[in-house]
């Protein structure tokens, strides 16, 4: 499948085995068995997110483990200090996160805060050979995303990360978020958008000048029997609709699962085998693989709005199936704020 | 047809081939076991992990087992293609298909006279006669099982003896005097329970057919974890076969741990399934045959729940081969079971398989190795 990264969660793997012990069994890339690279996130968002008693001050994010009920420090530089110890390729900044809807005072002081961590953090980090990205933040507010993405364009060596989204906010306001921060950017760093996501905002991002994404969502979806596919983005094969379906899930998909299953053997082990769980995976990062190449392939043979129609045209179509002739469909309606960046980056859909 | 040949005979048991499983040349060494399969998988391992992760000594005869698919039935058939088709299964493998889940629980008091009961997740279902054949058709394996009537537990009376024989007699009757033809290599399951002349009168009256491939001896209630008494197997199984031509496969399902193998082995059977290593993948363990094995009977059952090995950064079993053992480390295994991660079964799975393959390997040399009698 050539799958060429991976994301480990720090928060996680702090908890269990911990990262004394990853340490011990030689970093993570040995003690899982991959020898391609690996980059770990600073594990604050997991506290922010699984914490009912959350407190940041300028030492650091102060939280109640879940685990053992303790009220816990994460300054910048423990942050720092967990995440050497994984021996990732690329480690994450710990930044303020706030929730993304939240407004006032609060949305720059966490940006400058950021700030002054990164720099705690790049005096924490002594190990040459990981890189460490910078997290820009200003919530939804355009001018404060520009003035963090100045200060910490200065600050990064290798790339930088857009953090703070895919917290709930209006996709309109999630677009134009990560149009400014890319505009804003110089071009030499890689730009990250952290926890996204969903097909077409991987497109939409790409498109808008984003090279790098992460996201649970492929396999953990996948192990509830949910396939992601070209043709009408989501397929829940554990829907009596596919009990007697013998197409592949997508018969352009080259994965090991669409040349040897069909949608019924995999609805009928779904929820019983974990095979079920491998096999759906299996096509759903292919899924996501495949569509970057397809990104990648569309910019560089300057082919992007023949792309982008075939994309959301597929996308915003029906499922693939044998009663329906192919060429005579509906599309759905594709949602405004997808017109709406597609308009600002100059390219015209045909429906 | 099953071509099987008896090269050598030993005091502690039979050394065998089989070169062809209906019509996939295998060239299988016996003693050995098929793979057990649930879903039509290898229990935790897509076919790709299996073709590229498991190495296996010889070409697999896969056991596929009914109750995880019996519900799909219906839609098998109308796949058209049969059931290794439809599970994924690499084409041209040899499979066997039996009707009865070695792992899975199988209560009594749900047989009648008509069917057996086999028990999905959700719950019974009778196979009669029937709606077997129509599944052995529809499911296209190079070899099935007759039915038998397996409710034959130790209290079990005279009365219930007689009628458990005289089922499985008629099962296997109907099954072949119908106008539709049963299609694959037959192999015929011998039961009988804790009775010499049950066991006796069973073989004699279901097993002297000329189409017989093979047979399977319906031994579930001496798998692992039930108590067994050797004197009594070695009773069982005489009568089982003395009425029987002697050089006919013979197979037993079910999880057996390395000390029974050896003596299911020293008894003249052939053929065992992989239930055993799955089993103890599913629980977390993984097992190791002692140096000295087959010589003494001696292996050691590791379970990597225990905390005690979460700092422990070595490999799982030093000299294993398989891929768990040669990437992997105790550690790594506690903390994916710690997690509950779904590797953890895939890697359990793969190291235990390999060595109840390896087991039957040198079981081999070891036959190889002893006078012939």
């Amino acid at each position: 499948m050539d799958c060429r990264i991976l994301l480990c969660n720090t928060y996680h793997l702090g908890h269990r085995p911990g990262h004394q012990r990853v340490k011990a069994a030689g970093g993570l890339h040995k003690m899982m068995n991959w020898n391609r690279s690996i980059l770990t996130d600073s594990g604050g968002f997991q506290m922010v997110s699984l914490s009912k008693l959350m407190t940041v001050d300028e030492n650091g994010v102060n939280f109640e483990s879940p685990h053992t009920g303790e009220m816990m420090a994460l300054p910048p530089e423990k942050s720092i200090e967990i995440q050497q110890a994984l021996g990732a390729d690329i480690m994450m900044q710990l930044d303020h996160v706030i929730h993304v809807l939240t407004t006032g005072d609060i949305v720059k002081e966490a940006m400058h805060r950021s700030i002054r961590w990164l720099d705690r953090c790049q005096v924490a980090h002594t190990r040459d050979d990981q890189a460490m990205f910078p997290i820009l933040q200003g919530g939804l507010n355009l001018e404060l995303r520009k003035e963090c993405a100045e200060e910490m364009a200065k600050r990064a060596k290798v790339g930088i990360a857009i953090g703070g989204l895919s917290g709930g906010e209006e996709k309109d306001h999630f677009w134009k978020v990560v149009a400014a921060c890319c505009a804003a950017l110089p071009s030499h760093l890689p730009r990250y958008v952290m926890g996204v996501g969903f097909p077409v905002d991987l497109v939409i991002c790409s498109l808008l000048g984003a090279d790098m994404f992460d996201c649970v969502y492929p396999t953990r979806t996948a192990r509830f029997g949910t396939a992601m596919v070209r043709r009408g983005g989501l397929m829940q094969l554990n829907q009596k609709r596919y009990k007697e379906d013998f197409l592949p899930i997508d018969d352009k998909c080259k994965c090991n699962t669409c040349q040897n299953y069909t949608r019924a053997y995999i609805h009928s082990v779904i929820g019983k085998e974990t095979v079920g769980c491998h096999l759906v995976s299996v096509h759903n990062i292919k899924h996501q693989l495949d569509l970057m190449r397809d990104v990648r392939r569309a910019i560089q043979s300057n082919s992007v709005e023949k792309f982008l129609n075939q994309f959301l045209s597929d996308y915003y179509g029906p499922i693939q199936d044998e009663t329906v002739e192919q060429s005579s469909q509906i599309v759905r309606d594709v949602p405004r704020w997808v017109r709406d960046a597609v308009d600002h980056m100059g390219y015209k859909l045909d429906f | 047809m099953v071509k099987f040949t008896i090269e050598k005979k030993t005091l502690l048991g039979r050394l065998g081939k089989i070169d062809t499983w209906g019509s996939v040349e295998v060239n299988h060494q016996t003693p050995s076991c098929m793979t057990y399969l649930r879903a039509g998988h290898i229990p935790h391992l897509t076919w790709e992990v299996a073709a590229t992760q498991l190495r296996l000594e010889q070409t697999p005869i896969y056991q596929m087992t009914l109750p995880s698919l019996v519900t799909q039935a219906k839609i098998i058939e109308k796949f058209g293609k049969g059931a290794p088709k439809f599970c994924g299964i690499p084409a041209s493998s040899a499979i066997h298909l039996t009707p009865f889940d070695p792992l899975g629980k199988l209560p009594g008091g749900y047989n009648d006279s008509k069917s057996v009961a086999i028990w999905t997740p959700n719950g019974k279902v009778s196979l009669d006669v029937k709606t077997w054949r129509s599944i052995i058709n529809s499911f296209g394996c190079e070899s099935f099982e007759t039915l038998v009537d397996y409710d034959t537990p130790r209290d079990a009376g005279q009365k219930k003896l007689l009628k458990a024989v005289e089922r499985t007699r008629t099962f296997h009757e109907q099954l072949f005097q119908q106008d539709e033809k049963v299609k694959g290599e037959r192999i015929v399951t011998l039961g009988g329970g804790f009775s010499k002349y049950h066991r006796r009168k069973c073989a004699m009256e279901v097993g002297l057919a000329e189409e017989t491939s093979a047979y399977s001896v319906e031994f579930r209630e001496f798998s692992e974890g039930k108590e067994v008494d050797e004197k009594e197997i070695v009773e069982l199984l005489e009568e089982t076969f003395s009425p029987l031509p002697p050089t006919k496969l013979r197979y037993i399902a079910g999880p057996f741990n390395p000390k029974t193998i050896l003596f299911l082995i020293k008894n003249g059977i052939d053929l065992f399934d992989s239930s055993f290593p799955v089993k103890l993948a599913d629980e977390g363990h993984a097992f190791c045959l002692a140096d000295d094995y087959p010589t003494s009977s001696n292996f050691e059952i590791v379970d990597f729940n225990n905390q005690k090995f979460a700092d422990d950064f070595t490999t799982p079993f030093a000299g294993c081969e398989c891929y768990t053992c040669k990437k992997y480390t105790k550690g790594y295994l506690q903390h994916l079971l710690n997690t509950h991660e779904l590797l953890a079964s895939i890697l359990l799975v793969i190291h235990n398989i390999t060595e109840y393959d390896r087991m039957f390997k040198l079981i081999r040399k070891s036959l190889e190795n002893s006078e012939g009698i």
